[in-house]
């Protein structure tokens, strides 16, 4: 079963993933520029790729009181 | 490499396939599925990731540069969504046995039959081009592998054509395949199983294909990504700007995020193949995983085979499998080779087995089953019919496929046609999402919407392909439709600058969800429309009851329902599933007339092998239904509602009953205790007063009869009538005394009483009886003045009946002590004698009324019984307590409390 609390996070994580990949805190990553030999765009997108799966595993993960919806 | 060879690997591959499948449902006979687990089922909905993705993105990332990531984070974010609303979709699909998203969206709207027909199409019209783009990347990959890069034969000359070859061999493997159960809702138990292992197969080998690349040709990703950054011609590729716009990125974003949820296959392996809904929550980190592993090697390896192939003599789109032939590995080709060959089949299989479940449900069977002279063959004759239908649209989809390959496709850039396929599907997400979250969406207003996105996506995305196929001249896209400035494709209202792609994303669902929210609005709903829009939006309520309520209303036979259902299952599974379903709920299969839930029950069962739409033609065909009103229908709903509560409310009274019943059998036999008491004292105090009566009347006979009886034995006994009498005055007033207590009637008389005072007070009265025995009653009182708040009267019989207690249970010549002991909020008194003691389980019962003489062996009967009795009485009145310390043979101590500050 799932909770509501759990789905709250993970739609206010949804958001915040929708946000930190659009325009303008992407525009953060667009310069030319390698960083640990990478470059900055595609560092700062696979970082918030696996920061979203880890996140996203978390949060499935917790266990809750069981509030049908 | 050979030709042969490259063949030969393919059908090795399709036959593994088929071992793959074979296996899982070899594994499902015996009770084991393989894939009922979350990780299978989540490398199943991996078939998202098809030859445009293994072939496609490097060939993207070489001209767009980061510009493909976001066809594969829109599907990221779309999985942190998965619990919150796939969750809900699988569980209407499963309570609705829905089994594509025709299916779905035609069932939300009151079963319609004209919206699954518009949905299908929409479907089949938008997907075709992107099966023929598999279908050209599996060729195309074969030339590369074989190096005979074989010119365009065209549609005249097929038959040199090795597509041609390909789409015949699919759609012989697919029938096999995908069309052996006659249930559309029924897992596919090899099906998925094969989808599962197709992803594997294409992750290792892109994988394989990426290290060798980054690892064999070069030095890692530092050395890569240095010398492309150095690069003049690739710099561009890194940074967002010149190529693509932030605009672009989000469209991209937004668009595959739908996609992932309504593009057929998805659905079909998402929800209807879904076994478990907790495996939801493993996909919804393990798919994203997934994504981002298959894709952390495109851009090293668009960069890779730019650097190589300076002089553009090879497709980017092959660079994956140029690259390790480049450097003659060839069974690493091989590999890359099949693992593309996998992403593309992997698609194919099941987006046609989708959209054929669709074309046959909602296009063929409604149109066989309305045409007047249709007269099915009993006992399951029918379903070789529908299994031939599904077979049929099998092989006309990949013949469309190949067609569209053949004459439009080879004119036209394959790298869009993916997501101009995302966007067709993206136009039904308002009527989904807003069917499932918005009871005021009708059906009007989703047929309107998902036509007018449809229309827009044709204009804006469509037309232009034709344009450039050369099917329509070209005026089109420089003065727009009819000449109008405003209605050119790539700028409507002459919107510029922005990718063809978003732009017609964004007109197509911007006017789509206008239109469909207005129409919603103001149109009116029938009932079977409210009813559904009630399960669908409260699943969760519904879905508890379900099968208990339906809204059917109406005439129908049973025979007549039994013979329909023959017709699709067959006579045994019918009659079991009717029997099974009856039984459960208890239905009496005894009369002619069928229950109404019976009715919803095997339109239920139809819909789950010929779509909702369809079962309810055909039940209608059989029932003379009544056309229920609005408020009929709400009035179902509530009722069923309200039954859930009742029952809910009915369990917690009844609970409480139970509880109460228990109380009441307590107090009853509490009762039933005291009752026995009243009557054992009473039969006790009789018996006593009898003792004394007989005494008294013996005596007196004696004296009487013996008139010349001594004067001295006269007195005698005499004096023993007196004594007799006093006794017997003694037990009338202590059984009055008590009975005073025990009522609550005695008032306590409260004043400051010395307790020294009364203690002298109370040796003095008993110094006779001590004397008698010659017994010493010591004191063992502080100095100091205690005054305590009682009635001195009834301290002073408790005294008293202590006193003389522990005076008549002592032996001779011994003593008997009284102490007080103070602590600052109560008193302690104490008196010891030196008796035979009291027995430690008696030390109780002793101050019950009448147990000395209802236990007349442990002491021998002397006083009323009633002393120790009434002690506690007064000493409960004034809130102390009374208690007795002692062991056989030592002598007792009888103590009691009086609170000090009252």
């Amino acid at each position: 079963m799932k909770s509501k609390q759990q789905n709250q996070k993970l739609i206010l994580f949804s958001i915040l993933l929708l946000v930190t990949l659009s325009y303008p805190l992407l525009s953060i990553g667009n310069k030319l520029q390698l960083i640990f030999g990478l470059p900055l765009l595609y560092f700062y997108i696979f970082f918030v790729w696996v920061f979203s799966v880890v996140t996203i595993g978390l949060i499935v993960k917790e266990k809750h009181h069981k509030t049908d919806e | 490499m050979n030709n042969v060879v490259a063949i030969i690997g393919a059908l090795f591959y399709l036959g593994l396939l088929f071992g793959v499948a074979y296996y899982a449902e070899l594994r499902l006979k015996k009770g084991k599925s393989i894939i009922n687990s979350g990780y299978v089922y989540a490398l199943s909905l991996a078939v998202y990731c098809t030859a445009w993705t293994y072939y496609g993105s490097v060939g993207r990332a070489s001209t767009n540069g980061l510009e493909f990531l976001a066809i594969y984070l829109g599907p990221t974010i779309a999985a942190a969504l998965f619990l919150p609303v796939l969750h809900k979709i699988i569980r209407i699909a499963k309570t609705q046995r829905i089994n594509s998203i025709a299916d779905l969206i035609s069932t939300r709207y009151g079963k319609n039959f004209s919206i699954a027909v518009a949905v299908t199409v929409l479907c089949v019209a938008g997907i075709i081009p992107y099966i023929s783009l598999q279908l050209k990347a599996i060729s195309n990959s074969i030339h590369v592998l074989t190096g005979n890069l074989q010119k365009d034969t065209g549609l005249i000359n097929f038959w040199l054509d090795d597509t041609f070859y390909i789409t015949i061999i699919l759609s012989l493997f697919i029938i096999l395949f995908g069309t052996r159960s006659v249930d559309a809702s029924e897992k596919h138990e090899g099906l998925v199983a094969a989808v599962a292992f197709e992803s594997l197969i294409k992750l290792i080998a892109f994988i394989a294909a990426g290290i060798f690349v980054v690892y064999g040709i070069f030095n890692g990703f530092g050395d890569i990504f240095s010398r492309a950054t150095a690069n003049n011609s690739l710099k561009d590729l890194f940074t967002f700007g010149n190529k693509t716009s932030f605009a672009t990125w989000f469209g991209l974003m937004i668009i595959s995020m739908l996609a992932v949820v309504f593009l057929p296959r998805q659905f079909q392996v998402s929800i209807v193949e879904n076994v478990q809904e907790k495996h939801l929550k493993k996909a919804s980190w393990l798919f994203p995983l997934y994504l981002l592993l298959i894709n952390i090697f495109v851009l090293p390896i668009a960069m890779g085979g730019k650097l190589i192939f300076a002089d553009g003599s090879v497709d980017a789109d092959t660079f994956v499998l140029a690259l390790p032939l480049h450097y003659n590995q060839n069974w690493l080709g091989l590999f890359v080779f099949i693992g593309g060959f996998s992403a593309a089949t992997s698609m194919i299989i099941v987006e046609t087995i989708a959209l054929s479940t669709m074309m046959s449900n909602n296009i063929v069977m409604p149109a066989l089953l309305s045409a007047k002279n249709f007269k099915p063959n009993a006992d399951g004759g029918i379903t070789k019919s529908i299994i031939t239908i599904r077979r049929i649209s099998i092989v006309l989809i990949l013949v469309l496929a190949y067609l569209y390959d053949k004459t439009v496709a080879r004119h036209f850039s394959l790298v869009s046609i993916g997501l101009v396929s995302f966007v067709a599907v993206a136009q039904f997400a308002p009527a989904v999402i807003g069917g499932i979250y918005w009871k005021g969406a009708s059906k009007n207003g989703a047929m309107i919407a998902i036509c007018t996105g449809f229309v827009i996506w044709f204009f804006t995305l469509v037309v232009p392909s034709l344009v450039s196929a050369g099917i329509i001249s070209n005026d089109i896209m420089i003065n727009g439709l009819f000449g109008v400035w405003w209605l050119k494709p790539f700028s409507v209202l002459g919107i510029e600058g922005m990718d063809s792609i978003v732009h017609a994303a964004f007109w197509s669902l911007f006017l789509n969800i206008v239109v469909f929210i207005i129409v919603s609005l103001y149109s009116k709903k029938n009932a079977q429309e409210t009813f559904q829009a009630e399960i669908f939006v409260d699943i969760f309520k519904h879905s508890a009851n379900d099968g208990s309520s339906s809204i059917w209303k109406g005439t129908a036979y049973l025979p007549d329902l039994n013979s329909l259902l023959e017709t699709f299952l067959g006579k045994e599974r019918a009659q079991k599933l009717i029997a099974n379903y009856a039984g459960r709920n208890k239905i009496s299969l005894d009369t002619k007339r069928a229950d109404p839930r019976l009715v919803t029950f095997s339109e239920n069962i139809l819909a789950g092998i010929i779509g909702s739409a369809s079962a309810r033609i055909m039940v209608s065909s059989v029932t003379k239904e009544e056309e229920l009103k609005i408020d009929e229908v709400l009035n179902i709903l509530r009722e069923s509602q309200q039954m859930i509560e009742l029952n809910k409310e009915l369990r917690k009274k009844s609970g409480e009953l139970q509880k109460a019943t228990n109380e009441l059998i307590e107090a009853n036999e509490q009762l039933k205790n005291m009752d026995k008491t009243k009557d054992e004292f009473l039969y006790t105090v009789t018996h006593e007063l009898r003792t004394p009566i007989t005494s008294i009347r013996a005596m007196s006979e004696i004296v009487h009869d013996n008139t010349d009886m001594p004067e001295e034995q006269r007195q005698h006994f005499l004096a023993g009538v007196i004594r007799e009498t006093e006794r017997l005055s003694h037990l009338i007033t202590q059984v009055l005394n008590l009975e005073k207590y025990e009522s609550g009637r005695q008032k306590l008389n409260i004043t400051s009483v010395q307790l020294n005072t009364l203690i002298k007070d109370a040796i003095q009265s008993v110094n006779p009886l001590a004397n008698e025995k010659h017994i010493v009653i010591q004191t063992k009182i502080p100095n100091t003045v205690f005054l305590v708040q009682c009635d001195a009267d009834l301290i002073m019989q408790v005294f008293n009946n202590l006193l003389s207690n522990a005076i008549k249970f002592s032996p001779e010549n011994e003593s008997v002590t009284v102490s007080v002991y103070s602590n600052y909020d109560e008193i302690q008194i104490w008196v010891q004698d030196k008796g035979r003691g009291i027995e430690k389980g008696l030390s109780e019962l002793i101050f019950d009324k009448f147990f000395q003489a209802n236990n007349q062996t442990l002491r021998k009967p002397e006083g009323s019984g009633l002393g120790l009795a009434i002690c506690k009485k007064i000493i409960d009145l004034h809130e102390g307590n009374i208690w007795v310390e002692s062991e056989i043979n030592k002598g007792a101590k009888f103590v009691f409390t009086l609170p000090l500050n009252r």
